[in-house]
């Protein structure tokens, strides 16, 4: 297990230094304009020497006491983004937790109506779930949201910005939407293919009672394939988080994030397209441990659940 | 009765109708007319104007007509979803099947995979999105295509390497093997006609994902197509001028507060069409089961 750990970071590091690269291509644009000043070309050329400062400048920096550099209000930038990275953790570890909780319920639930007329609320809501997508949801409830606001139903909601309570509590829900039907497909799945083993058949042979033999036996072990879905699971919720945080105004990571990266549209001066190097840094750093911290869960999790796994490829 | 095939045939019929007939209909106003403000008996109106019977799902702030806008973009919608998704599944199919032939594709889908594993594909295409060669590339499009079409390939050689893994597994390829065929006749009678399923069940998936996609990109404000306008001072303006879809939802803040049947209608349109890709999906899978099953 700690090899795969290790290879896990290393992996990251691998992951992280491509982005870097990406990240310090130069884009500092030479705009040639004709004689009225109207636009005739970026007059940008990739080079590679550019390129190659800039990532020598980079690092630098970063071992000298700048570090990442100042914002525009003189604060380090890392701590800028720490603080960002906080709110959102308060939208991503929640919805994480829950959607993969009750997923596993629902998948459950899944599996055990499969054949009963509750399959309508069952394994339908499930398949329902995955086919709409939750931007559906997301728009019709804020609209929701704001009908009952205007009718003076429910009023006194923040729904937008940071700072209120419902808007953590709403923004968990939206995010943990796709990723608990997700989950739910997942567990019946695992469930459904445990279903046959002879395990189970001599279990049931040996008389024990159908609810023991679906959590104890099927869901132990089943829980293990759902494990493999994590990742996929946790790199929905980010990229979901741009959409959400964005639509809510939530200031959160993702949000500035966003700011950072974000190409000009008007593209007048020459450093239009230049984006603020540390902050990104930063930021991407956070979002990629993230997902490291969570790999790594999903493996110890992994190889505690499944015995067979032990020594063997998981 | 296959119903998910019936039920999912039928919707894609209509989008196909919508599409194709769709903008030569009286109703529809392919030039896609910009209306300023309108006279009318109670005073001035201005753009957004609301569902009426001239414009059935409204317009937007430009004074388009959401219907029309919706039947005219299909077109374009639909060639891109089906570009990206043809370019993802034509390298996924080499490195998926390939992997199963050589041990360097395998360990190059694993790396590649475990790469992208730290990637959340939004973050991917914003950084590519934003390099200065590609703002300014006469083919932006392409790249963009291009970028969303790489960011899953990964993941669909993993299906398909699994796929081809799993056949290879079965006795009748072992039989097939012992007596003597060529690797080529091994795949194109044993391997092929069980791996087709997942490749035509997972194309279709992915085209509703590959929109999903463009719809979460286009909420926070990165587009597919842009044209540039001069600035009288200099410089350039990125507008877009594209009528796919998700570029309807570019206002999705001021839309979502007073223009909400844009919203509705956009939001409404790609949830038609990923349901109708699901379903289609489901059932072909279905169908194929079943079929391969009676073979057996």
């Amino acid at each position: 297990m700690g090899v795969k750990i290790l290879k896990l970071v290393g992996v990251w590091v691998l992951a992280f230094s491509l982005l870097l690269i990406f990240l310090l291509v130069p884009r500092t644009m030479d705009i040639q304009s004709n004689e009225v000043g109207a636009f005739v070309s970026p007059g940008y050329t990739y080079s590679f020497a550019v390129h190659w400062d800039n990532i020598q400048l980079f690092f630098t920096q970063l071992m000298s006491e700048e570090g990442l550099g100042m914002d525009r209000y003189n604060q380090p930038l890392l701590g800028h983004a720490w603080e960002m990275m906080q709110r959102s953790l308060w939208l991503i570890v929640p919805a994480l937790v829950l959607s993969f909780f009750v997923g596993i319920a629902k998948g459950v639930f899944d599996f055990s109506t499969r054949n009963s007329r509750k399959k309508t609320l069952g394994l339908h809501t499930t398949w329902l779930g995955l086919s709409i997508p939750d931007l559906f949801v997301i728009v019709a409830l804020q609209m929701g949201f704001m009908y009952l606001n205007v009718k003076g139903i429910v009023t006194g909601l923040s729904l937008y910005g940071y700072g209120s309570v419902e808007i953590i509590i709403v923004n968990i829900f939206y995010l943990s939407l796709f990723p608990a039907f997700y989950i739910a497909k997942a567990t019946y799945n695992a469930l459904s293919a445990e279903q046959g083993q002879d395990y189970i058949r001599t279990a049931k042979g040996k008389g024990i009672a159908h609810f023991k033999i679906l959590y104890i036996h099927m869901l132990k072990n089943g829980l293990a394939h759902v494990f493999l879905h994590t990742n996929t699971m946790v790199l929905y919720v980010l990229s979901n988080l741009f959409v959400v945080e964005f639509l809510t105004q939530y200031r959160g990571a993702a949000y500035y994030f966003k700011k950072h990266t974000e190409a000009a549209q008007r593209i007048i001066t020459n450093d239009a397209l230049v984006v603020d190097v540390g902050a990104v840094v930063a930021f991407t750093f956070f979002f990629t441990v993230l997902i490291l911290i969570s790999s790594i869960i999903s493996q110890i999790a992994r190889s505690l659940l499944m015995p067979i796994e032990r020594g063997d490829e998981a | 009765m296959n119903r998910s095939l019936a039920v999912g045939f039928t919707m894609l019929i209509l989008l196909l109708l919508m599409t194709f007939i769709g903008p030569y209909i009286s109703y529809i106003d392919r030039n896609i007319e910009h209306l300023g403000a309108v006279y009318t008996d109670d005073g001035i109106l201005v753009p957004p104007f609301s569902p009426s019977l001239d414009f059935l799902l409204g317009s937007d702030r430009q004074g388009r007509d959401v219907l029309s806008l919706l039947v005219v973009g299909a077109r374009e919608t639909l060639f891109v979803l089906l570009a990206i998704v043809a370019i993802r599944f034509a390298c996924a199919s080499v490195l998926g099947i390939g992997a199963y032939y050589s041990s360097a594709i395998k360990a190059l889908l694993a790396l590649w995979n475990q790469v992208f594993s730290f990637m959340p594909s939004i973050f991917f295409v914003i950084f590519v999105m934003g390099l200065p060669f590609i703002i300014f590339s006469e083919q932006r499009q392409l790249w963009f295509i291009l970028t969303i079409a790489l960011v899953e390939v990964g993941r669909s050689a993993k299906i398909l390497h699994g796929s081809i893994e799993q056949v290879s597994k079965k006795s009748y390829v072992e039989a097939g093997v012992v007596s003597g065929c060529t690797p080529f006749t091994l795949f194109i009678r044993y391997f092929w006609p069980s791996l087709r399923i997942p490749l035509v069940t997972n194309f279709i998936t992915d085209m509703g994902r590959a929109l999903f996609l463009l719809a979460q990109f286009a909420v926070i404000g990165v587009f597919l197509q842009f044209s540039f306008d001069s600035l009288r001072y200099g410089g350039v303006d990125t507008v877009n001028d594209s009528y796919i879809w998700p570029s309807l939802l570019h206002n999705i803040h001021q839309d979502i507060l007073s223009a909400q049947w844009v919203v509705l209608s956009t939001v409404g349109i790609i949830a038609y069409t990923m349901m109708t890709f699901h379903l289609l999906s489901d059932g072909l899978g279905n169908y194929y089961e079943k079929k391969y099953n009676r073979i057996q």
